[in-house]
Formats: C-alpha cells, sequence, structure tokens
C-alpha cells in the first residue's frame, strides 16, 4: 500500500481524489501551499517529519520549491513533479486583483473579469456594458486568437519536466477557471505522475467526483471558441472538513456585472490594476460612442 | 510611341463594348476576383435596389442567408435581418456599431399614433409598447450580428448621400421623423454626405467587419434607382448625378484600398446609355424586372464557377433577357414580386 503525499495549490485536491480511485489501494494525502502559509513554524515541521513515511512525495511545478528546498533534499529520490494546469484562452478576461497583498473578493470570489472592471472604471452603465460581450469586443481585444499561445505555454511547461499536455488539450473545455482544471484534466495529469513514480494505475478506473465542481466556475463566453453561454456558478458558503462550498448557484451575466459593480464602489482602486484592464480601458474609449 | 490602345481587348472600346452589343448581351463585368458555391452564405443590404437583389438570389437559389426568420407580412426575410433599407453609409456603420453596444443613439423610440417605433427601420414594425420595441430591437440586433459573422458574402448597395441625422449625436434615421408621421422630442438635421466622409464610413466598417469575420468578402454595387426627392436647392437630377458619382467614386475607393472587396457594376447595366431608360418604369425611377434579371443573369454567370453552375441550372434561369414579354409567367411573378418592395423613400413622395 503505497503511501502518497501531494503538495501543490488547489491541483492538490483533485490529483488526490484520482490517485486515490487509480491506485485503489493507496493512502494518498495532500496539503496546499497555502497550508503552508498559514501554518506555524511547529507544524510545518511536523508535516515534514510525517513526510519521511511517504513512499513517494508528489510536488507541483513551478513550486517555491527554493523555499522549501532543504527540506525536500531529504527526500531527494522520492520526490517527483506534477505541472500546474493554468489557461487563460477559455476565460481571458479573467484576472486577479490585490490591493495591498490581499485578493479582493468579487462577484466569483477572486475571480474578476477585465472587462467588468474596465467598464466601472470608465463609467460605463451595467446595462450597456453587457451589450459589450460580443464577438467584436472579443476579437478586438485578442481573446478569439489566444487558444495558440495558451497551448504553446502550457505544453512547454509539461514538456519541461516530462509531461505530454496533448491528453489534457484533447479532454475539451478543461478548464472550471484560468486556474482550476476540471477533474478529467487533472486524471491524466494523475495518470503520467504515476508511471513516472513507478506505481502502477488501475486501468479503467472510473474518474472520481470533481472537488473543484462545487466551486467557482465561469463559462466560456458564448461569442468565443468552444463558447457556451454567460452563466456563471458560484458556491456559497465553505464546509471546514472538505473545504468546499456548501451550495452553488447560477449568474447570469447581468447580475455578475451589477455584484461586481457593487462591490467595486466600495474600492480605492488608487490606479492599481492589472495591466489587461488598462487594455479594455483603452478599447472602450476607442470604441464607444 | 505606338497607339497604346491598339491593344485593348474589345471591351475597352465604346462602339464595340457598348454602341455595337445588343442589349442582352450587354456585359461590362469581365471579370470577378472570386467566385462562389452554392454553399457560401450571402447577406445583402442597402437601398430598395438592394432588395431586387436579395429576391433574386433566393429564386436563384443562392444560399441566402436569413438570421432572423419570421413571416414576410412582418417585413421578414426582405433582409437577412430585419434592418430594413439602408441608404448611406453612416447608416451601415452605425448599424454595425448598435449591434455590438459601440453605439447608442440617445433618441431612440419614436411615436405614431398611439403607438412606438424604431427611428432606425420605421417601415418594418409599429409597436404596442416601449417594452415590446426595445425586447425585439435586441432579438433584432443579435440576429445583425449573426449576419455579419456568418456570412461568406455581404452585398452592399450604395444608395444615398442624403441623410438624415440626430442634432444630438448624429445617429442617422432612414426617414426624418416628419416623413413618416412620427413625433420624436429631439431636433434632426440634413447632411448631404461627402466623398471623404463616406470614404471613412466605409473603411471603418470594412475594417470592422472584418474583425468580427476575417473571411467575409464584399461585394458592392451602387443603386441606379434615382432620388425620389432631393433636400438639396437645386434640381432633383442634379442632386441624383452627384449622389450616384459621388457613391461610385465611394465604391471604387473602396475596392482599391481592400483586398476583400470588390465592385459589381448593376448601376451601369440599368443605367449605361445603351439602354435608354428601357429598364425603368414609366415613373424612370423603378427598375423594370427585366433590369433586375440582367444584373442578376451576370452576377450568376461571373460569381458562380462552371461546375457549380451546372449543378444549378434551372429552366427558367436559361431564359434570355427579353424587354416588353411582361406575359411570360417567370417574369410577371417577378414583377408581383417587385411591387412587394418596400421603399421608404416613397413616404416623401407620398405627403407631396
Amino acid at each position: 500500500m503505497p503511501r502518497i503525499s501531494i503538495l501543490g495549490n488547489c491541483h492538490v485536491r483533485s490529483l488526490a481524489a484520482c490517485i486515490s480511485v487509480l491506485v485503489p489501494k493507496s493512502a494518498v494525502d495532500f496539503r496546499t501551499l497555502g497550508e503552508f502559509e498559514k501554518s506555524t513554524q511547529e507544524e510545518n515541521k511536523y508535516y515534514f517529519d510525517n513526510l519521511a513515511n511517504a513512499d513517494v512525495i508528489f510536488i507541483q511545478h513551478p513550486f517555491p520549491l527554493n523555499v522549501l528546498k532543504q527540506e525536500f533534499d531529504v527526500f531527494d529520490h522520492r520526490v517527483h513533479r506534477f505541472p500546474m494546469v493554468t489557461y487563460t484562452a477559455f476565460h481571458p478576461d479573467s484576472t486577479y486583483l490585490i490591493r495591498r497583498g490581499k485578493f479582493i473578493q468579487g462577484a466569483t470570489g477572486p475571480y474578476h473579469s477585465a472587462l467588468v472592471l474596465a467598464g466601472f472604471l470608465e463609467g460605463v452603465q451595467s446595462d450597456r456594458l453587457i451589450k459589450l460581450f460580443n464577438r467584436f469586443t472579443f476579437s478586438s481585444l485578442g481573446y478569439v486568437d489566444q487558444h495558440q499561445v495558451a497551448t504553446d505555454i502550457l505544453r512547454r511547461d509539461f514538456h519541461e519536466i516530462g509531461y505530454d499536455y496533448e491528453p489534457v488539450s484533447s479532454s475539451g473545455i478543461f478548464m472550471h477557471t484560468m486556474d482550476h482544471p476540471k477533474i478529467v484534466a487533472m486524471n491524466e495529469v494523475a495518470k503520467q505522475a504515476l508511471t513516472k513514480s513507478g506505481i502502477v494505475a488501475q486501468k479503467n478506473a472510473k474518474i472520481p467526483v470533481d472537488p473543484l465542481d462545487r466551486d467557482w466556475k465561469w463559462p466560456v463566453y458564448a461569442d468565443l471558441p468552444f463558447g457556451q453561454n454567460y452563466i456563471f456558478h458560484v458556491g456559497i458558503g465553505m464546509n471546514s472538513s472538505h473545504q468546499v462550498p456548501i451550495e452553488r448557484r447560477e449568474l447570469l451575466l447581468s447580475e455578475f456585472i451589477r455584484i461586481s459593480y457593487d462591490i467595486y464602489k466600495d474600492v480605492n482602486f488608487e490606479n492599481e490594476f492589472p495591466g489587461i484592464v488598462m487594455r479594455e480601458m483603452n478599447f472602450m474609449r476607442n470604441n464607444l460612442k | 510611341m505606338a497607339n497604346p490602345y491598339s491593344n485593348r481587348p474589345d471591351s475597352s472600346f465604346w462602339k464595340r463594348a457598348v454602341a455595337g452589343v445588343a442589349l442582352e448581351h450587354f456585359d461590362p463585368v469581365l471579370d470577378v476576383p472570386f467566385t462562389l458555391l452554392p454553399s457560401d452564405k450571402i447577406a445583402t443590404a442597402g437601398s430598395c435596389f438592394a432588395q431586387h437583389i436579395a429576391r433574386t438570389l433566393v429564386s436563384e437559389g443562392f444560399s441566402y442567408l436569413v438570421t432572423e426568420p419570421g413571416a414576410s407580412e412582418h417585413n421578414y426575410g426582405v433582409f437577412p435581418a430585419r434592418f430594413g433599407n439602408i441608404y448611406s453609409t453612416l447608416q451601415l456603420l452605425q448599424l454595425f456599431q448598435r449591434a455590438y453596444g459601440l453605439y447608442q443613439p440617445q433618441d431612440h423610440i419614436w411615436r405614431l399614433g398611439d403607438g412606438y417605433i424604431d427611428p432606425f427601420r420605421p417601415l418594418v414594425e409599429t409597436y404596442c409598447s416601449e417594452e415590446a420595441l426595445l425586447e425585439d430591437r435586441a432579438v433584432h440586433l443579435s440576429a445583425v450580428r449573426k449576419m455579419f459573422e456568418e456570412c461568406d458574402v455581404f452585398i452592399f448597395t450604395l444608395g444615398l448621400t442624403e441623410t438624415w441625422m440626430a442634432v444630438a449625436d448624429e445617429a442617422v434615421v432612414p426617414l426624418a421623423p416628419g416623413v413618416s408621421n412620427t413625433s420624436s422630442g429631439c431636433e434632426y438635421k440634413f447632411s448631404n454626405r461627402t466623398v471623404p466622409d463616406m470614404i471613412g464610413d466605409m473603411e471603418q466598417f470594412v475594417a470592422a467587419l472584418s474583425v468580427v469575420n476575417p473571411n467575409a468578402r464584399i461585394i458592392l454595387t451602387v443603386s441606379p434607382v434615382p432620388l425620389i426627392a432631393t433636400f438639396e436647392p437645386r434640381h432633383v437630377l442634379v442632386s441624383t448625378v452627384y449622389s450616384k458619382s459621388a457613391l461610385r467614386v465611394v465604391a471604387e475607393h473602396i475596392k482599391n484600398s481592400a483586398d476583400n472587396v470588390t465592385y459589381f457594376p448593376s448601376y451601369e447595366i440599368i443605367n449605361g446609355n445603351h439602354i435608354g431608360n428601357k429598364y425603368f418604369e414609366n415613373d424612370l425611377r423603378e427598375v423594370r424586372p427585366e433590369g433586375v434579371k440582367h444584373v442578376m443573369s451576370l452576377f450568376k454567370k461571373y460569381y458562380l464557377s462552371s461546375n457549380e453552375k451546372e449543378t444549378r441550372s434551372r429552366p427558367d434561369t436559361e431564359e434570355k433577357v427579353h424587354l416588353g414579354t411582361v406575359e411570360n409567367s417567370v417574369i410577371f411573378r417577378e414583377m408581383i414580386e417587385a411591387q412587394k418592395i418596400i421603399c421608404d423613400e416613397e413616404n416623401i413622395d407620398a405627403q407631396n
């Protein structure tokens, strides 16, 4: 019964779920970088002491390994990397907003629409802004052409640590948000990770329930390639033991914009926002009559 | 120096290409930069003459794109979406801008008696409430976007230089509020578009269309239909000649400046010296079905590749153009169809 430890960002929950199904007799535990940051030195030391019992350790790439290098050097031969799956082309206007080192929470948690924020900052009425979610806007802002670039980046990241990106890319829309992969993508990562570690995965294993499915989910906008609709999904409340939202509700684009505008009213941006927002603001200045 | 004209083809010489050619063989097209497949989706817009083109494309079996289907008695199917006649280059550009949320005219609902009408397509429908109008407009503009994004070919017939626009924001309407018996709280002004104005409009439109549909090709034509009235303080014929000349220059300029744009000489086919007024009705304005047929037979000849033509040939499309054969059933049917052409401009004269 292999003991497997996984360290990384929010992907680790999905990877752990997949590995548990692919290797039914394994004992899998995981820890996120966020947990490291929140834990005391003593707690982290306790974690690393226990890591000595692991047969295989999967750590995410890129991961701030330099911070933890000393600890991992001890387990060097047992450490295997797995790729971080981030892909912006399905959600090209998605961005984080950070004020004074903290994430600003929006209508869908930490994920904001650069288009919506630009509209707010430019004083575009919400009922007008919604009309800008169309092919002309998306093409003008380069949203439509992002897949090739995003694919090249992810393929390179996978290749760097010996992973094959193609099975992931062939699984359709494989992201919930720009950095939350669907379980189908993480299952491919899990299979390859197990092969690298020498652990034999069970063939024809079912894909497990997606731990990120109840979290925030963004649509691929209808006017983009692979477009679906304009319905967002929001997780409400948080189950402390499983760290997943208790409820989930749908947000129409109009609601998403309204809630976002309400939140932004109380934020003092002080001209601190990502470059992508500046580009969207320029688009509005140049095109809106 | 040798005579530089000596090696020019027959089409370069008036006597051989115009004066000495039987009417039914008159062909000023020579060549086209691309051909169409039956599956290519064609969209049309423009003035009244554009409606003739639309109807013929449908009857000739072209793949005519309709993105806003509905009952013909409510003016669906006249054009791909229910936008009515688009007379000017600025009206076309603003249609695109309104469809994509780039432009929101201030004066956007007019009253007509107890009803409400859309100033940008005043003859299309009278609505019972503002809400009904706005709801239908959202559906309509969605269909307009679909048309721009899905068409393989967009045929635009340039119709008028004379326009009416809102003083506040230069929103162009096809008919001044008073012409259509409608009331508006806003002021409107007359504007006779200049060649540089219209070139600017068309350049913006061509660029914008390529953003949403990079593969779309554009065929420009100029409407042969004279102005029904002019607001300029001059003779209507003088205004007509200015208008058509300016539009023809704009079409040529845009054709020469954009790779995906070409010009089809329907104006010349209908209005050329060879024909006199034979392709016009007695009012010297309305184009007779034979004229439309001549235009469209050449359109078909050049734009359908030879293989496709074989698969599409139908007995009636093989007929030659003959004048004065209204008893011919096909032409008679077309005349009936032609009577259904909706012309906003008729309203200008109707009240005078």
